[in-house]
């Protein structure tokens, strides 16, 4: 008689353990769930990105050449070598302007672009994708494109110039026009991705005020210039901020086009520092190269992580 | 209300906006043709007989199509195996990608953890630094490991410089899912890796195919990795692949712009279905549509 209901008791024990031990176990996971969830990709982004980057830190003190096993500490030696070098003075500035350059393009004639697409008509979604291609078209074919097209002899832009009359020039040559060449060969693939940011953001914008501005009679370019442009503002930071990166990273185009020529013409950081490791087998002068690289970048990012903060902030007020 | 104004506006403004939809599919269509120009020259290109080819003179449209360039990348050069390799490799980091990421894009999305900021921010990080950086240390560890040449090698550090777009990509899509869907299945005494794969991935699919679309494109256009990391056939994708028909001599165009247009029709096959998510695919976020 005392049997069922010893094993209820025991039951209802045994149960109530198996509560604290699971909601202990509840409470540890719910505790550090976010640690394993991250944990394979954390540690996959650690081994291949952090590390390596930290790596090429230790390395950037090195006198580290591939081909000797003998790698002294040198210090600052592979910066200070960097920085007196004219050459590096000369890519570095190269950068600075072709970025100055392309963004100045992109951003005018994709604004004019996305203002155009956020017009109601008939046909928009058809533009609109075609306009992406090439953004997504791979840098190297965009960099043959432009290679063929830019061809001294057979290319299409020389074929044009003797139709109409005009000289043939040697394009990738002579060291203005390759420059104009690899602008025009970057921008191609900028002008979507600046022009895609914008036209979101236009879409997001709020109708009332420019419902109001044109019962008050504003013109076009005034709505322009006092309600799209700062309504607009977080946007274009962060586009201009992205694309301004992307123009600190710009190696396959270059590789394709000009291979840096002639002379130093058209070289920038990424394929400056691939030179440095590959042909010139100076891997500790590069690691210092790309960690200067990095820091541009790190400046870079700041605005944008300011942006984002302000943007958290306008969120939360918000709700 | 808005019917009654366009209506009240329509008769004295349907003149202009006329003129002003004109005028916009005619500044439009410009653009649009100078930006297509290289991809219809591209194509153009592959399709004509060697003579138009080779001409200084401008012909437009070829006099005859001809597709030997095509054979060509298949008969004289070693199209197939870039092609091969290259979805390998594309494989191989969609499944990683797709297996790691959705995990860590929802603890990104529905923990407030210590460090939280910290792996944002260090996601945003490893999206923007210049590749060149990571590339010269990884050449040098992978050729300890003797994985150069390797589609392991390549798999890996492809899967590594995708993953911040991924988890970020997918963090979005589920802080989009109404927050009561998983929490009361956590409640009903589900775990977290349940919830994800039972809850989570059917409601985020067209988020993990957007995904898996950017992180195909971004490893099928790859030069750098592919060029540092393998110089066998065995391992090279097709974008090094294209550097192949700079010969000596000069540059093959006929069949470069052959594998050219190969090299293009994924990309336009998925630009037209991935279109819709590409803003927050390629700004992290930072931008919503």
């Amino acid at each position: 008689m005392a049997g069922p209901a010893e094993n209820r008791i025991i039951g209802i024990e045994s149960g109530r353990e198996r509560v604290t031990l699971r909601s202990r176990l509840d409470a540890w996971q719910a505790r550090y769930a976010p640690y394993w969830l991250l944990l394979p990709a954390l540690g996959i982004i650690g081994a291949v990105l952090l590390y390596p980057l930290v790596h090429a830190l230790y390395i950037s003190f090195l006198d580290y050449k591939l081909a000797r096993s003998a790698r002294p500490f040198v210090g600052l030696g592979n910066y200070i070598e960097a920085f007196t070098s004219a050459s590096f003075g000369t890519v570095l500035a190269q950068n600075i302007i072709f970025a100055v350059v392309c963004i100045l393009v992109e951003f005018t004639v994709a604004m004019s672009a996305a203002l155009l697409l956020n017009r109601q008509f008939r046909g928009r979604a058809i533009y609109r994708v075609f306009f992406l291609l090439p953004m997504l078209t791979a840098p190297v074919l965009a960099g043959f494109n432009w290679r063929w097209i830019f061809n001294d002899r057979f290319g299409l832009m020389n074929q044009i110039f003797i139709a109409v009359g005009l000289p043939p020039q040697a394009w990738l040559v002579e060291p203005n026009l390759a420059r104009l060449s690899i602008v025009i060969a970057t921008v191609w693939q900028g002008i979507p991705f600046v022009m895609i940011l914008l036209l979101a953001g236009l879409q997001a914008l709020p109708q009332p005020p420019f419902e109001a501005a044109i019962v008050d009679g504003a013109t076009a370019w005034q709505r322009l210039r006092l309600l799209t442009l700062p309504l607009l503002r977080p946007v274009i930071a962060v586009a201009l901020a992205l694309r301004i990166i992307d123009l600190f990273r710009v190696f396959d185009v270059i590789y394709i086009m000009t291979l840096g020529g002639p002379g130093h013409a058209t070289e920038l950081l990424p394929f400056y520092i691939y030179r440095a490791a590959f042909s010139q087998s100076q891997f500790g002068l590069a690691s210092a190269l790309s960690w200067i690289t990095v820091f541009i970048t790190i400046v870079l990012l700041i605005p944008l992580f300011l942006n984002e903060r302000s943007g958290a902030e306008s969120e939360k007020l918000n709700t | 209300m808005t019917s009654q104004a366009r209506a009240s506006r329509g008769p004295r403004f349907s003149g202009r906006r006329l003129a002003e939809d004109t005028a916009t599919y005619v500044v439009l269509s410009v653009v649009l043709l100078i930006m297509m120009t290289p991809i219809l020259w591209l194509i153009l290109t592959s399709i004509r007989p060697l003579v138009e080819i080779a001409s200084t003179r401008l012909i437009l449209v070829p006099r005859r199509l001809v597709l030997d360039n095509y054979l060509a990348v298949f008969r004289d050069y070693e199209m197939a195996a870039y092609l091969q390799n290259t979805l390998l490799v594309c494989g191989g980091v969609i499944a990683t990608n797709m297996v790691i990421g959705p995990p860590a894009a929802y603890a990104m999305s529905r923990y407030r953890f210590r460090g939280e900021k910290a792996v944002l921010f260090g996601l945003v990080f490893m999206r923007m630094i210049p590749l060149v950086a990571v590339i010269l240390p990884l050449f040098i560890i992978f050729s300890t490991l003797r994985l150069l040449n390797s589609y392991a090698a390549l798999i890996i550090a492809h899967t590594a410089f995708k993953l911040p777009v991924t988890i970020w990509l997918l963090r979005a899509f589920i802080a989009d899912l109404p927050r009561e869907l998983d929490d009361s299945a956590r409640v009903d005494g589900a775990s977290p890796l349940g919830v994800i794969v039972r809850i989570v991935i059917p409601l985020i699919k067209p988020g993990l195919a957007a995904t898996a679309v950017l992180a195909f494109l971004a490893t099928w256009n790859d030069l750098l990795v592919t060029l540092v990391l393998s110089n066998t056939i065995k391992t090279e994708m097709v974008a090094l692949g294209l550097t192949k028909f700079v010969l000596e001599y000069g540059v093959a165009w006929g069949p470069l712009t052959a594998a050219g247009v190969l090299m293009f029709i994924p990309t336009v096959v998925f630009v037209f279905i991935a279109e819709r998510y590409l803003v927050r695919g390629l700004t992290m976020g930072a931008v919503k549509e």
